[in-house]
C-alpha cells in the first residue's frame, strides 16, 4: 500500500525538481524586450553569439578548442576596444552533445531564447538536423569545423564555413600523392591505400578521395570503412596491409588515428602516411607518439601572404601551437564580429539579416577593400570608413554563392618530430 | 594461412584487453546481481589516475599500482554511497542509479582533464614474430595478468572464506544472514575486489589503446557486458572465455566480413549462445531465465 | 517571450515524443514484464520508414539531393507505415528472445538493437548512413507561412498523435487482454498453467509496444524534418527507461508525465549560464558548465530514484498488485487488498 510517508516524499521529489527547473530557467538572463525571431530581431539590443559545437560526448574536445579562440578574441580583443554598438559581445554556448536531438535543442534555445545573431558552429554530424533550424530562425552560421560535403551546395543565404570542404582537401591529397614527384620530394608511389572511418565528420572524404585518384591516374588499391572508437584496429590494418600498399591515406580522429598507426608499424608496416587536417598539428604528434609519425604527411590551409605571420602572432597569444580547428576559429569569429561591427557601421543595426549580408562584405575582395587579417585592423579599417577583405589563417576566406572557401593547401611533412612545409597547392590546381 | 593466424592472433589479443574487465564484471555483477553501467566509469579513472601521477614526474608501475588501488576505492565508495542503500530496491532501480553515477564520474573526469584525447606513457613494444605471423607483446603481457586474475579470483571464491560467503550471498541473501553472516561487509569487500580488477582493466585498456578520452569505459562497457554474459554471469573462468569469444568474433568480423560490421558480428554471437544457452558458457541454468523473473 | 514559447514549444514536442516511446516501453514492460534493452531500434525502424515514405520519389518535381528511394505518400498513411513496420521488427526480436527473461533478455535485445544500428548506418543505400538525409518533407508545411507558427502547429499534431498512442495503450493496458498479462507477469505458476499462450499475450504486448515506438519515430522525423542513424544510439534507450521509472512503471499517465519531467531535467540545465557565480568559472574553461550539466543531470537521477522509488505517479489498481522489481522484497508481504 502506498503509504503517505511514500507518496509525499515522491511529491516532495517531484515538487523539488520542478521548482529548480523553472528556477534555473529563470535565473537565467531573458530579454528586456520582447522580440520575435525573425530577421527583425536585433536580439532586443543584445550582442549574443552562438557557439554551437559538442562540448560533451566523444567530441567535446572540438568544441573545448574552438571556445578558447573564441574566448580569446571577444575578451581579449572586442570587449575590451568597446564592443560592439556600444555593448559587449556576449558568447553563449550551445552544446550539440554530438547526437541530433542534441544538436537541434541546442541551435533552438541558443537562436530562440537567446536570439544570437549567429551560430559559430556546428559541426558536420549535427547538421542534418541543425539545417532546418538555421533556415527557420534565419541565424547565419560560420562553422570553422564542418567539411561535410553537404555543406557544399547547402544554400545560398545563412550557410558560411571557414574550413574547406572535404571534397577539395581530399583531392588535394590525392594530387599531392599522384604528383609525389614534384610536389613530395622526388618520391613516388604504386600501390595506395585508403581508411576512413565510419563518422560523419569522416565519411565527406571518402568518394573525393577515390575519385580524384582515379582521375589523376593512381587509382586506390584498396579502400577501407572502419568502425570508430574501437582499442584495435589491428586486423583492419592487416586487411589494408595485405596490398603490401607504400602509402596509406588515413582519414580518423586523431586518437584512432595514433592506434591504427601504432598497430601499422607493430605490424610491419614502414611505408608512408597521409593525412587530412585533423592530424596536421602538434597536439597529433603528442599523442601518437614522435617515433611513429616520423615522416606523416599532412594538410593544412595555407595563409595567404599578407597573414604569412600570421600564425606565428596567433600562436604566441594562444601559448601553444594551434590545436585543431583553431585556426579556423580564429577566422570565423573575426568574420562574424567584423560582419556584425559593418552592420552596426553601415546598416545602423545588427540584426541576423544584416549580419548575414555582411558576411560576404566582409570575406570577399572588392575595388579599394583593404585586406585585414584580425579584429583591430578590420575595426580600424572599418572606422575609417574603408571596406575590408577579410584574410585569414584559413587562407583568403573567400566565400563563394554557397558559403564555401577555397585555399592554398600546404603540404607538410613530420620531420625531427615537427610538421615542416614541403609544397604547396594553389587553390585552382584543385578545380 | 598466415592472414587466419593472424587474425586468431589478433582475436586473442582483443580477448585479453576485455577479460581483465569482464572478470571483475562478473564478480560484482554475480554476488549482487545488478547490471552496474558504472562500471565502465572506474576504467576511465584509473587510466586517467595513471596519466595525472605520469604527468607529475611519478614512474609508470608505481602510478599504475596507484591507479589500481583508486579503482578499487572508487568503487567501494560508490557503492556504499549510492547502491547500498537501494539494495532492496531491486535491479531497475540500481540500474538506473548506475546510469546516474556514470554521468556523474565521467562528467568529473571530463571536467578535470577536458575532452582531448590523452597518450598513455607507454613506449611502443615490437612486436615477436614467428614466421609471417606478428604477435604483440603487450597484449601477450594482458593475457598472463588476465589468466592470473582470473585464477586469483577463482580461488577467492572456491577456496578462501571470504569467497566462500560471496557466494553464499549471491545465492542466498536471506539464509546468509540468518546463518549469521554479515552480509553488508562481505558485498562491500566484492566492490573493493571488482573495482579493483577493474582498475588493472583500465590501465590495461588506455595502454593498449595507446591513449585514452573521458568515454574510454563507457565506450567498452558493452563489449565487457557481453563477454560477461556470455560465460555466465559470476564465472571469472566463463569470462575469461567470454572476452576471448568476443575477440575473436570481432576480429574475425573486421577481417573477412566487413570492419564495419565487426562488432555486430560479435553481438550476433552473443544472441545466439544466449539464446541455445541463456545461463551463458559456464553458468548455472536458473529460473533467471524464465519468462518475466529476474 | 515569443522566443521562450518557442523554444518551450519545441521542447514540450521533444517531450510528447519520448512520451510516446515511454508508452510503449511501459506496454512491453510495465504491462508485459519484457525488459526490452533494445528499444531505440523500434524507434529508428519508424523513423526510417517514415522517411522512406514521405520522401519524394526520384522522378517527382519535389525531388531533392541523392537518394534512390522515395515514395510520396501523404503523411497519414507514412504513421501507419511506421507503426507497421516497427511492429514489424518488434514481432521479430519478440519471436527470437521473449523466452528469455530478466538480465538475458535485457542483453539479448539490447544487442539486437547494436546490430540493427550496425546494418542501418553501413546499408547507405537506405539510410544514407553517417551522411544522414535532410531535409525531410514535414507534415502541412506548406499550409504555413511562418516558420514560428509551424512549431506550434506541430506541437498541435504531436499532441494528437500522443493521444491516439494513449489511448491505444490505455484500452490494451485496461482490457480483458491487459489483466491477463498483469496475471502472467506477477504469477509465475500462472504463467507456467498457460503455457504457450502466456506467450502469445507477451508478443502481442511486444509488437503494440513496438507499434508504439514507430508512431514516436514518426512523430521525430516530422519534428526535426531530417533523419540520420546517429540519433539511434543505446543512451536513447536509457532516456526512454528513466522516464518510465520516472513516472511510475505500469501507469501510462505516469510514464508520460515522467518523460516530461525527464525532458525538463536535462532541457533546463541548458540554462545554468544564467546562474551569476557559475558563469564566472565557465569563461576560463569551455568543459565545465557541459559537463557540470551532466552531473546534475546524474545526481537528479540518482536522488529521484532514490526518493520516489516508484515514480511519481505508481501503478494505479483495482487490486494492490505492484510490480516485482521495485517492491521491498524484505518486507512481509502484505494481503491482497481490493480497493473499491
Amino acid at each position: 500500500m502506498t503509504s503517505n510517508k511514500n507518496r509525499r516524499s515522491r511529491y516532495t521529489a517531484l515538487a523539488g525538481l520542478s521548482v529548480s527547473a523553472v528556477l534555473m530557467t529563470a535565473c537565467s538572463s531573458s530579454p528586456d524586450v520582447p522580440g520575435s525571431d525573425g530577421p527583425e530581431a536585433s536580439s532586443s539590443g543584445k550582442m549574443n553569439v552562438g557557439v554551437l559545437l559538442p562540448f560533451t560526448g566523444e567530441y567535446s574536445w572540438v568544441g573545448e578548442n574552438v571556445d578558447e579562440v573564441v574566448q580569446m578574441i571577444i575578451n581579449d580583443q572586442v570587449n575590451p576596444s568597446g564592443g560592439i554598438g556600444g555593448q559587449d559581445v556576449v558568447i553563449v554556448l550551445g552544446d550539440e552533445e554530438g547526437t541530433v536531438d542534441g544538436g537541434v535543442l541546442a541551435a533552438r534555445k541558443l537562436a530562440n531564447t537567446d536570439q544570437v545573431l549567429a551560430f559559430i558552429g556546428p559541426t558536420s554530424l549535427s547538421f542534418t538536423g541543425v539545417r532546418q533550424v538555421i533556415v527557420d530562425t534565419k541565424t547565419p552560421m560560420v562553422s570553422p569545423a564542418a567539411g561535410t560535403v553537404e555543406l557544399d551546395s547547402a544554400g545560398e543565404e545563412y550557410f558560411h564555413r571557414a574550413v574547406p570542404s572535404d571534397s577539395l582537401g581530399g583531392k588535394a591529397i590525392a594530387k599531392a600523392i599522384s604528383e609525389a614527384e614534384e610536389l613530395l620530394e622526388g618520391e613516388s608511389f604504386e600501390t595506395v591505400s585508403l581508411m576512413v572511418g565510419d563518422a560523419p565528420a569522416l565519411v565527406s572524404f571518402e568518394e573525393p578521395i577515390q575519385a580524384a585518384m582515379e582521375e589523376y591516374g593512381t587509382p586506390l588499391a584498396k579502400s577501407v570503412r572502419y568502425s570508430v572508437n574501437r582499442e584495435s584496429y589491428r586486423s583492419e590494418v592487416s586487411d589494408i596491409l595485405g596490398d603490401d600498399p607504400d602509402m596509406i591515406i588515413l582519414v580518423g580522429s586523431p586518437a584512432d588515428s595514433a592506434k591504427v598507426m601504432a598497430q601499422a608499424q607493430q605490424n610491419g608496416y614502414d611505408g608512408s602516411w597521409f593525412v587530412t587536417q585533423d592530424q596536421t598539428n602538434a597536439e597529433y604528434i603528442e599523442l601518437a607518439g614522435a617515433d611513429v609519425v616520423e615522416g606523416v604527411y599532412g594538410l593544412q590551409e595555407a595563409a595567404p601572404e599578407a597573414a604569412a605571420d600570421l600564425r606565428e602572432t596567433f600562436t604566441e597569444a594562444l601559448g601553444h601551437d594551434p590545436d585543431i580547428f583553431q585556426t579556423n576559429a580564429y577566422d570565423a569569429v573575426n568574420l562574424t564580429v567584423l560582419a556584425m561591427y559593418l552592420a552596426d557601421k553601415e546598416d545602423g543595426e545588427v540584426t541576423r539579416a544584416t549580419v548575414d549580408a555582411r558576411l560576404e562584405d566582409v570575406a570577399n575582395p572588392e575595388d579599394g577593400d583593404v585586406v585585414v587579417t584580425s579584429w583591430e585592423e578590420g575595426k580600424a579599417a572599418i572606422d575609417a570608413g574603408d571596406g575590408i577583405d577579410y584574410q585569414g589563417l584559413s587562407g583568403p576566406v573567400d566565400f563563394d554563392e554557397f558559403g564555401n572557401i577555397t585555399a592554398p593547401f600546404d603540404i607538410l611533412q613530420v620531420q625531427s618530430g615537427e610538421f615542416a612545409p614541403v609544397s604547396v597547392i594553389q587553390a585552382d590546381e584543385l578545380q | 594461412m598466415d592472414y587466419f593466424l593472424q587474425t586468431i592472433v589478433y582475436g586473442l589479443a582483443t580477448g585479453a584487453v576485455i577479460s581483465v574487465a569482464a572478470v571483475g564484471l562478473t564478480l560484482s555483477f554475480g554476488v549482487t546481481g545488478f547490471i552496474n553501467f558504472s562500471y565502465g566509469e572506474i576504467l576511465t579513472v584509473a587510466a586517467y589516475t595513471t596519466y595525472a601521477l605520469t604527468q607529475a614526474g611519478m614512474a609508470l608501475p608505481l602510478a599504475a599500482l596507484i591507479a589500481i588501488f583508486m579503482g578499487g576505492v572508487v568503487t567501494f565508495l560508490v557503492a556504499r554511497g549510492f547502491f547500498e542503500p537501494l539494495r532492496d530496491r531491486g535491479p531497475l532501480a540500481l540500474l538506473i542509479t548506475g546510469v546516474g553515477v556514470a554521468f556523474v564520474i565521467q562528467s568529473l573526469v571530463q571536467m578535470a582533464f577536458g575532452g582531448s584525447p590523452k597518450p598513455f606513457p607507454l613506449p611502443l613494444m615490437t612486436p615477436w614474430q614467428i614466421g609471417e605471423v606478428y604477435i604483440p607483446k603487450l597484449q601477450v603481457i594482458i593475457l598472463v595478468l588476465a589468466i592470473v586474475c582470473m585464477i586469483a579470483v577463482h580461488a577467492l571464491l572456491r577456496y578462501t572464506l571470504m569467497g566462500r560467503t560471496m557466494r553464499a550471498a549471491a545465492s542466498n541473501d536471506a539464509l546468509a544472514k540468518l546463518s549469521g553472516l554479515n552480509t553488508r561487509r562481505i558485498i562491500g569487500g566484492t566492490w573493493l575486489v571488482s573495482g579493483l580488477i577493474a582498475g588493472l582493466g583500465g590501465v590495461l585498456l588506455a595502454s593498449s589503446q595507446g591513449n585514452m578520452s573521458p568515454t574510454l569505459g563507457f565506450n567498452f562497457l558493452l563489449v565487457v557486458f557481453a563477454a560477461a554474459m556470455l560465460g555466465g554471469i559470476g564465472q571469472p573462468y566463463g569470462a575469461m572465455l567470454g572476452a576471448l569469444v568476443i575477440g575473436l568474433g570481432i576480429e574475425f568480423g573486421a577481417a573477412y566480413v566487413s570492419a564495419d560490421y565487426s562488432q555486430a558480428l560479435a553481438f550476433g554471437v552473443l544472441i545466439v549462445v544466449l539464446l541455445v544457452r541463456p545461463s551463458g558458457f559456464l553458468g548455472k541454468p536458473s529460473l533467471a531465465t524464465a519468462g518475466g523473473a529476474s | 517571450m515569443t522566443g521562450w514559447l518557442l523554444f518551450g514549444a519545441f521542447v514540450l514536442t521533444n517531450a510528447l515524443i519520448y512520451g510516446i516511446l515511454a508508452l510503449g516501453l511501459n506496454t512491453q514492460y510495465g504491462l508485459a514484464g519484457q525488459a526490452n534493452f533494445g528499444f531505440v531500434a523500434l524507434f529508428a525502424a519508424g523513423a526510417f520508414a517514415t522517411t522512406l515514405a514521405v520522401l519524394p520519389p526520384p522522378d517527382s518535381p519535389e525531388y531533392v539531393g541523392t537518394y534512390e528511394i522515395g515514395f510520396g505518400l501523404p503523411w497519414g498513411a507514412a504513421l501507419l507505415v511506421a507503426a507497421a513496420t516497427a511492429g514489424g521488427v518488434a514481432l521479430l526480436m519478440g519471436l527470437v528472445c521473449l523466452r528469455l527473461g530478466g538480465h538475458y533478455l535485457a542483453m539479448v535485445t539490447f544487442a539486437m538493437a547494436q546490430v540493427f544500428a550496425s546494418f542501418l548506418a553501413n546499408e547507405e543505400w537506405i539510410t544514407k548512413g553517417q551522411f544522414g538525409i535532410s531535409p525531410v518533407p514535414q507534415p502541412l508545411r506548406d499550409q504555413v507561412d511562418e516558420a514560428s507558427t509551424y512549431i506550434y502547429l506541430y506541437l498541435g499534431l504531436a499532441a494528437v498523435v500522443t493521444l491516439v498512442a494513449y489511448i491505444l495503450a490505455e484500452r490494451a493496458g485496461r482490457s480483458p487482454f491487459g489483466r491477463v498479462l498483469r496475471g502472467i507477469r506477477e504469477d509465475e505458476v500462472a504463467a507456467r498453467t498457460l503455457g504457450k499462450a502466456a506467450g502469445a499475450f507477451k508478443l502481442k504486448a511486444f509488437v503494440l509496444g513496438g507499434v508504439l515506438a514507430g508512431l514516436a519515430g514518426a512523430v521525430w522525423v516530422g519534428s526535426i524534418g531530417a533523419v540520420h542513424v546517429g540519433q539511434f544510439i543505446p543512451v536513447v534507450t536509457f532516456n526512454v527507461w528513466l522516464a518510465v521509472l520516472l513516472g511510475g512503471v505500469g501507469n501510462n499517465r505516469g510514464v508520460l508525465l515522467g518523460a516530461l519531467l525527464l525532458v525538463l531535467i536535462r532541457e533546463s540545465t541548458r540554462f545554468l549560464e544564467g546562474v551569476p557565480f557559475l558563469a564566472d568559472l565557465a569563461a576560463s574553461n569551455a568543459s565545465f558548465l557541459p559537463s557540470l550539466r551532466y552531473v546534475i543531470i546524474g545526481l537528479a537521477l540518482i536522488l529521484v530514484v532514490r526518493f520516489a522509488p516508484q515514480g511519481v505517479l505508481p501503478e494505479r489498481l483495482r487490486k494492490r498488485v505492484q510490480p516485482d522489481l521495485t517492491a521491498d522484497e524484505s518486507a512481509p508481504v502484505e494481503p491482497v487488498q481490493v480497493k473499491a
